[in-house]
């Protein structure tokens, strides 16, 4: 018999993985994870000062930003957690937009039922980036991280401030 | 002779209608929600659909051989019992890193065709971020497949889920708080997969990596010492 033949259906105690997955487990309980992202427990309060869709005025001196969102929406959770309630994000947000948070649940009202049309929302969460006369500037479907997010206000900035000196005389 | 085991995994999981439909799916959807994003690409969504291919595809892994009689028959290759598990679960894994690597790279690589701002760190983390998941839920499925015959182990792995559900809805509705904090635990346990936001791997992903680490390989222990102490009638000493 040879030793291919020794190893025919041979069980063994695979104890090298007993022994990784106590060591890890110990390891684990030492040094814990984070709550994960989007869970069910009380969320951090967003810091970004959201306006209501009725409070935008008429003539906006900064450039709106619209977050299109639902209560059901997880990655909508998510984006608010990583996002919009970091500091760093909503101070930049503040300073530069006029952020006004758009609700599906809203959506029955003419005010919100008109931005939705607009702006043609069909997914969750929508970022849309609009100038005083309500053209849109960029959006953005879809969840992307606080980095990610940034960038594309960043880059949505720069284009508005490009068309705003173009239409200057 | 592991290697024959994986590439008959490969081809016994994958050459199938479902999982064949699910694995060109995955890499279509990544591809469609590309061109579907308007101004970045962050991640290929179609890649959420891997944990769900995961299922399919491990589904009676080692089950559907014990009740079929197959086991028998691999039983007597030239080859440990772990080997034979190994070369099953790695096979699987196989199949969802290429449709993972697949549709990131058709949807990615397309957006950058075009002309868009791609996202590649925060895309690929993403793409990994589901493969964890999946490959999460790979090991859940063989630590249920080598102690249940059949498909037995889906019904295992989703009754979790519904045990889950049932708990917090319990606690939510009776307001026992310890039935709500075990169902919401059970509910983040079964889909954990560390956050890995731009590969900036700071100590919160770290540790989340530990986690997920701890996971996996707990199942997978389970797994393995379970199906070498399994009396199969034949190749156990």
């Amino acid at each position: 018999m040879d030793g291919n033949e020794k190893a025919k259906g041979q069980s063994r105690v695979p104890w090298f993985l007993l022994g990784l997955a106590g060591a890890l487990l110990i390891l684990r309980v030492l040094f814990p994870a984070p709550s994960p992202r989007g869970s069910l427990e009380p969320q951090p309060e967003e810091k970004v000062s959201w306006h209501k869709p009725e409070e935008v005025p008429q003539d906006p001196d900064k450039p709106l930003l619209y977050d299109f969102t639902a209560s059901w929406c997880a990655p909508c959770r998510i984006q608010a957690q990583e996002v919009f309630a970091d500091q760093e994000a909503a101070t930049f947000i503040n300073e530069t937009f006029i952020p006004v948070k758009v609700p599906q649940e809203r959506q029955g009202e003419k005010i919100v039922a008109e931005l939705f049309e607009r702006f043609k929302v069909e997914a969750f969460p929508t970022l849309v980036v609009a100038d005083a006369s309500g053209q849109v500037v960029a959006s953005q479907r879809g969840y992307i991280s606080k980095k990610a997010t940034l960038r594309f206000l960043q880059r949505a900035l720069e284009k508005h401030n490009a068309q705003t000196q173009d239409k200057k005389p | 002779m592991m290697a024959t085991i994986l590439w008959h995994t490969v081809r016994q999981r994958l050459l199938r209608p479902l999982p064949l439909a699910l694995c060109l799916g995955t890499v279509v959807a990544s591809v469609v929600a590309s061109l579907w994003t308007t101004e970045e690409v962050s991640g290929p969504m179609g890649a959420a659909f891997l944990p769900l291919l995961a299922v399919v595809l491990a589904a009676g892994l080692i089950g559907r051989d014990v009740e079929n009689g197959s086991m028998h028959l691999l039983l007597a290759r030239p080859l440990t019992r772990s080997q034979l598990l190994a070369g099953r679960v790695f096979g699987v894994l196989v199949v969802l890193l290429a449709t993972g690597l697949a549709g990131w790279a058709l949807s990615a690589g397309g957006a950058w065709l075009r002309g868009g701002d791609v996202d590649w760190a925060t895309s690929s983390a993403t793409m990994a971020e589901h493969f964890l998941r999946a490959s999460w839920w790979v090991a859940l499925l063989v630590a249920g497949s080598v102690a249940l015959s059949g498909y037995r182990d889906v019904a295992l792995f989703f009754g979790a889920f519904l045990v889950a559900e049932l708990l917090s809805a319990i606690g939510e509705n009776t307001g026992l708080r310890w039935f709500l904090r075990a169902g919401l635990w059970l509910f983040r346990e079964l889909t954990f997969a560390p956050h890995l936001e731009s590969w900036s791997l700071g100590n919160s992903a770290a540790r989340q990596l530990l986690h997920y680490a701890s996971n996996v390989t707990l199942a997978l222990a389970f797994a393995f010492w379970y199906f070498n102490r399994r009396e199969m009638g034949y190749g156990r000493e």
